[in-house]
């Protein structure tokens, strides 16, 4: 682009240096708050009060931050899953899906099973047999691209809109095991009570929450020191060399594709131990499995970060939700734009870590002939 | 994403043991806003699943609120767009703790987020549209939309040229099965040989999709179509075919269907936001399940399209009296399901548990739903 | 060597006034300044990373630069594009093709083409193609799929594409580095042909040897300057050399003169055969120890196919392989490993390496791993072979991708060659110095020497002649899937190769 005698280039970096990784989304928070703020001016509100507002509600404040770690319980798990795929660039669009498959075991486990053992291999149990669940949803979608290279992508979303229907059907179409025979009502059928966790105090954070870090923390290190981590990255960079080294590519495909369904599901199983317990339709309504792709990819598919960033998304949820109540609502129109300007501006940032922005007075050359 | 567009589902208050009449018995609980007359200690808040916009559900609703403010003269905090689920629980405890303490939910799916929000703050009334489930500080709130349906049945039946009508319907759950039973034979109380196609979408909100089933209907014979769906798709596609429609929620659509609209049973919410809400400024959480009905007014048939002939609409009319004065109900045996069984005797009115968990399609119905 | 002199100034085709571009951390081109008259064969010489490739793209348009001048008859021109050269008549063809596989040649040729008529003939097309490639001596079927050409007829392709689309100067990229000597010999037919029609050619190589032949202007570049600009008949491939690396190079053969040892490596009438096609045709041969066995040939030829049936990549379809008497035929690539068989393929940095994974990570992909990944030892292993084969790398947890060819193909021959706990005894290698400098290609020359040395047997497979003449004890010609010379290396006619590279013998 030329301006006047200056042109600006962006001009790829080799190398990004390391402060830049912290400093860039910072830097696109910032920014985007700024043009937030701008926003909200223009629509009438104060920028400072507001952000003050959606700060305390999101995160600050007590009952905000334990609202916040409730509704960023399943997204860790479906932000894991997202960025465990990727690391072998499979691209797992299916957590939603998976995540209502994980309900629905965890939901037949918490019926069937639960009430047969004590509440220490309940809850267990139950997590189980959903994560099982959203790796068996995935299971079409992983043999397809492992055996005949199909792509993952159209089939793990398709799969999203069978299970949608699944749950709808299960609750609303038909009055099977999933439908509470107490009521005509569309309800889901309650887990046992041995199969569920109490929340800490009168809050909405419930004790998987720190599952799920523990989760991240382990898949970490189980990435970064495990063979099955190594050829993972090494399929990743360069599936040739992959082959080269022996390394079995159907098995990896298979593994990591349904290890990812499995956190996926785990995310529907911790919803269902936790706040819900039973099948609730209502999970639909929240799109925690789509919000955990671009949890991941916020998050550059690193497993602490999907961490951090999922509390951050939960956060402009619950904030955003709460901007609503207060003598000058902010309309959840606008709340919805700032959380967009976020993620944009954070996506967005990435640019200018991997690029380096010059301004250069544009020479003009004399040509002597 | 569609789903947070998904509207909770309206049903109807439960079949379930102690359900208290209509009208509403009110046992007492905590007093914590003034005396009658004085308002000011109220702090009113109302959780949408939608947005007022749609011209339906939420839009209804709202209309009842902003009379609730007008009456009062309070304002209203609305949240808009709350998913039901986990998240909805965090909303209800957030406004019960910054000290709202009359908190309306108009969704079926809030009713275990609320019920388990009301259990941590007992100074707090919860009211929700829809469910069945109470507490000393829940309420519920619903009403007898088949009432109108049946109304809206007659101008259908008497509408249709083929005798076939077509129906749009979300899930085949008690309250939708309610209101096809009560607009079938509404249709065929004019219209004897009537016949009504149903077509499920397993959605309550999905324009497209309304729209195709309607299409099917249309394509199949159907000449006038029913629903029970919180989008107008129905009312575009029977525009576009040359059929007439029953809307349903809320008629402020109506001319947008010069001649294709008939009319529609609606909400009027007003009169028990109101009520609710004096009662609670007087020291009562109203936690009966209040099932409002045309009598109160919290049902009523929309505005008619100029298709409905003078002749019919003296018919509603003179139904719609004997409906309100108690000598009509449109569940009044002898009334057969569509297999030929015989499902309320003759002379027998059908008692409110029973509709509330009605699980048969009437003689008339061309369709099917799941058995227990 | 004709001038075209108009009111006292030579009329350049074109010329590079000052050229100074700049990449992050690296002067690619400093000030440089180069003339090319109307039907001139000038060859920019020069070690890999010496400028010689970012002043081509200046030239073509790819890359502007950042001062100086692009000028066209005389005339500056501030190219934005490759398509905007081409308006101007300047074309490059690049090392790598850009050809789209699944794509006829005649489809490939006329595509990006801006004035195409709304409706495609493909007869038309094809004959306008085949008119083209006739013209300049370039024989192709414009009816063949890309995907099935080799690297010299895709070369072709690249050529008639650029000459089709009315380019009048034509800047070639390493164009001899995949080529057989008679092809290269056409290749330079090709190039007269093209100077006899008034167009004016840039051959861009690092070969000293044949640019003598072909240029009639030689231009060395070393570390983004010119160092020097010599004119045919003053070129002498000695001073073009010190010109170029600014030191003297030993191009004399290494053989080895051991005795010979037991047989390590022994394939029995071998066969390939994939989609009804005869890839690799009854090859019997057999590799001792302390030998290296050498295969050259003309890319395409089978090479590939032979190095991946050795290797465990691909199961013969007829025939035996033996490593150290064992027979490994199909048993998959860690079986043949187990064997005693390490491989140095020819695609380093996407197939022996993977490219965004460290030196250490790297050293670790043949080792057994177990559930953990030991990377302690890999660590003070990759630690000692940069210090050991002066490796240039910041640190041994640097990406291979980041490391020059020469160095990323150090590391990849270290731990084929020499990996701690490694048993193995045969070495496959292919094409282990293409695209690398003069000083890597000694290095690497060294350490295949050093494994020869070190007992190992040693199967060198290569499109560069000169490589195979220098460095096998034996040489077999590769042609179509058959072995159609073998000769020792002390007894070898180079006119003999040739002509068996190019199925004449």
């Amino acid at each position: 682009m030329i301006i006047g005698n200056f042109r600006i280039e962006l001009e790829p970096r080799l190398t990004s240096p390391k402060w830049l990784y912290a400093a860039v989304p910072a830097g696109s928070l910032v920014f985007a708050f700024i043009v937030g703020g701008v926003f909200l001016a223009l629509t009438g509100h104060s920028p400072i009060g507001t952000y003050s507002s959606l700060i305390s509600h999101g995160y600050t404040s007590t009952k905000g931050i334990t609202n916040t770690l409730g509704l960023a319980t399943p997204l860790i798990c479906t932000g894991l899953a997202a960025a465990f795929a990727f690391r072998m660039n499979l691209f797992n669009i299916g957590e939603e899906g998976q995540m209502y498959l994980g309900m629905i075991g965890s939901a037949w486990a918490g019926i069937a099973l639960a009430g047969h053992l004590p509440h220490v291999l309940a809850v267990p149990t139950v997590l189980i047999v959903g994560a099982a669940a959203g790796a068996l949803w995935v299971l079409l979608p992983a043999v397809l691209r492992a055996k005949l290279g199909t792509s993952e992508i159209v089939s793990t979303l398709l799969l999203n809109y069978v299970a949608l229907n699944l749950v709808n059907y299960f609750i609303f179409g038909s009055r099977g095991f999933f439908r509470d025979p107490t009521t005509s009502f569309p309800q889901g059928r309650g887990v046992e009570e041995t199969a569920r966790f109490h929340s800490f105090g009168t809050s909405n954070t419930y004790p998987t929450v720190i599952i799920a870090v523990l989760l991240a923390v382990a898949l970490y290190w189980f990435m970064k020191r495990s063979n099955f981590g190594y050829e993972t990255s090494v399929f990743a960079d360069s599936p040739n060399t992959a082959r080269y080294a022996g390394m079995n590519s159907t098995k990896l495909t298979l593994s990591v594709l349904l290890f990812s369904g499995a956190l996926a599901g785990l995310a529907g199983a911790m919803y269902v131990v936790g706040p819900a317990g039973k099948v609730d339709p209502g999970l639909l309504q929240i799109g925690l499995g789509y919000a955990g792709i671009v949890v991941a990819a916020l998050a550059r598919y690193n497993f602490f970060a999907v961490v951090l960033t999922a509390i951050l998304f939960a956060g402009l949820r619950v904030g955003g939700a709460s901007l609503q109540i207060s003598s000058n609502p902010v309309p959840i129109a606008i709340a919805v734009v700032l959380q967009g300007s976020v993620l944009l501006f954070a996506l967005g940032g990435e640019i200018f870590r991997r690029n380096r922005l010059r301004i250069r007075r544009v020479q003009q050359v004399s040509v002597a002939s | 994403m569609k789903m947070k567009h998904l509207k909770g589902i309206a049903l109807a208050a439960a079949a379930v043991v102690g359900l208290a009449a209509c009208g509403g018995s009110s046992s007492s609980t905590d007093t914590t806003a003034a005396a009658g007359g004085d308002y000011s200690n109220l702090k009113v808040a109302v959780v949408y699943i939608g947005v007022p916009g749609d011209a339906g559900y939420t839009y209804q609703h709202d209309q009842g609120i902003a009379e609730l403010e007008a009456e009062l003269g309070i304002t209203v905090t609305r949240l808009e767009n709350i998913p039901e689920g986990a998240e909805s629980a965090a909303t209800f405890d957030q406004l019960a703790a910054e000290g709202y303490n009359l908190i309306f939910g108009t969704s079926f799916g809030y009713m275990d987020p609320m019920l388990e929000v009301s259990a941590k703050y007992p100074n707090v009334c919860f009211e929700h549209a829809t469910g069945y489930k109470t507490s000393t500080n829940m309420g519920t709130y619903f009403g007898a939309a088949e009432e109108a349906r049946y109304l809206s049945g007659i101008a259908a039946g008497a509408a249709s040229k083929t005798g076939k009508l077509g129906y749009v319907a979300a899930f085949p759950i008690p309250e939708v099965v309610r209101g096809l039973n009560a607009f079938t034979l509404g249709a065929r109380s004019v219209n004897p040989k009537a016949t009504v196609q149903v077509a499920w979408t397993s959605t309550w909100f999905d324009p497209a999709k309304e729209k195709e089933a309607a299409q099917s209907l249309l394509q199949a014979g159907a000449d006038v179509l029913g629903m029970h769906q919180d989008s107008t798709a129905t009312g575009e596609a029977a525009m576009e075919a040359g059929g007439k429609w029953v809307g349903y929620n809320s008629d402020t659509k109506a001319g947008d269907f010069p001649d294709t609209w008939l009319t529609a049973p609606i909400w009027d919410w007003g009169p028990y936001y109101i009520k609710a809400a004096k009662s609670f400024a007087a020291g009562t959480c109203d936690v009966s399940q209040f099932y409002g009905n045309m009598a109160d007014g919290t049902v009523k048939l929309g505005t008619f399209g100029s298709s409905v002939t003078a002749e019919t609409q003296d018919l509603i009319a003179e139904k719609a009296a004997a409906i309100i004065d108690g000598s009509f109900a449109p569940f009044t045996g002898p009334i057969k399901d569509n297999t030929g069984k015989e499902v309320i005797a003759a002379g027998v009115v059908a008692p409110l548990g029973d509709l509330l968990g009605m699980q048969y399609l009437v003689e008339g119905v061309i369709g099917e739903i799941p058995k227990s | 060597m004709g001038s075209h002199r108009l009111g006292g100034a030579t009329l350049f085709a074109l010329s590079a006034r000052q050229v100074t571009k700049r990449f992050p951390g690296v002067l690619a081109n400093d000030r440089v300044d180069f003339d090319l008259l109307p039907g001139e064969v000038h060859t920019l010489l020069g070690e890999n990373g010496a400028g010689k490739s970012t002043l081509a793209s200046v030239l073509c348009g790819l890359y502007k630069p950042d001062e100086g001048a692009v000028l066209r008859n005389g005339t500056q021109v501030r190219l934005t594009s490759p398509r905007h050269g081409l308006q101007n008549g300047i074309a490059m063809v690049h090392q790598h093709f850009r050809l789209v596989d699944r794509f006829t040649v005649a489809e490939n040729v006329v595509l990006g083409h801006r004035n195409l008529p709304f409706r495609l003939r493909a007869n038309d097309l094809e004959d306008q193609v085949a008119q083209v490639a006739e013209r300049f001596g370039l024989p192709l079927d414009p009816r063949a799929t890309v995907g099935e050409l080799s690297a010299g007829q895709r070369q072709r392709v690249e050529i008639v594409k650029a000459l089709y689309q009315g380019a009048e100067i034509l800047l070639l990229d390493e164009p001899t580095a995949l080529l057989a000597p008679p092809e290269v010999e056409k290749l330079f037919e090709t190039v007269r042909a093209m100077t006899q029609a008034g167009k004016s050619v840039v051959f861009v190589s690092h070969k000293l040897g044949e640019v003598v032949d072909i240029s009639d202007r030689v231009t060395v570049m070393r570390d983004g300057r010119v160092t020097g600009s010599v004119a045919r008949g003053e070129a002498d491939t000695r001073k073009l050399a010190e010109l170029m690396v600014g030191r003297d190079i030993d191009l004399s053969p290494r053989r080895s003169r051991a005795a010979a040892q037991e047989t390590l490596l022994q394939l029995d009438k071998v066969g390939l055969t994939k989609d009804g096609i005869e890839r690799i045709a009854n090859v019997s041969l057999s590799v001792r120890a302390g030998e290296i066995v050498g295969i050259a040939g003309v890319s395409g030829n089978g090479q590939r196919e032979l190095a991946e049936i050795v290797a465990g990549l691909q199961a013969p379809t007829s025939g035996e392989i033996l490593i150290n008497s064992v027979r490994v035929n199909g048993m998959g690539t860690r079986h043949v490993r187990k064997a005693g068989l390490a491989y140095v393929p020819e695609d380093r940095l996407g197939t022996g390496l993977a490219p965004s994974l460290s030196i250490v990570d790297n050293l670790v992909l043949t080792r057994d791993r177990g559930f953990l990944v030991d990377r302690k030892s890999a660590l003070a292993e990759a630690e000692a072979f940069i210090k050991q084969l002066e490796i240039k790398t910041p640190h041994a947890h640097t990406a291979t991708r980041k490391l020059s060819g020469g160095n990323s193909q150090k590391v990849l021959l270290a731990r084929e060659i020499f990996a701690a706990g490694d048993h193995s005894r045969v070495l496959v290698v292919c094409s282990p110095t293409r695209g690398l400098d003069v000083g890597a290609v000694e290095a690497v020359h060294k350490l295949l020497d050093e494994a020869r040395s070190a007992g190992k047997a040693v199967l060198l497979i290569s499109e560069d002649l000169d490589e195979v003449l220098t460095l096998a004890d034996k040489v077999l010609v590769l042609y179509r899937g058959s072995v159609v010379h073998e000769v020792a290396g002390t007894e070898v006619d180079v006119e003999a190769v040739g002509l068996a590279m190019a199925g004449l013998s």
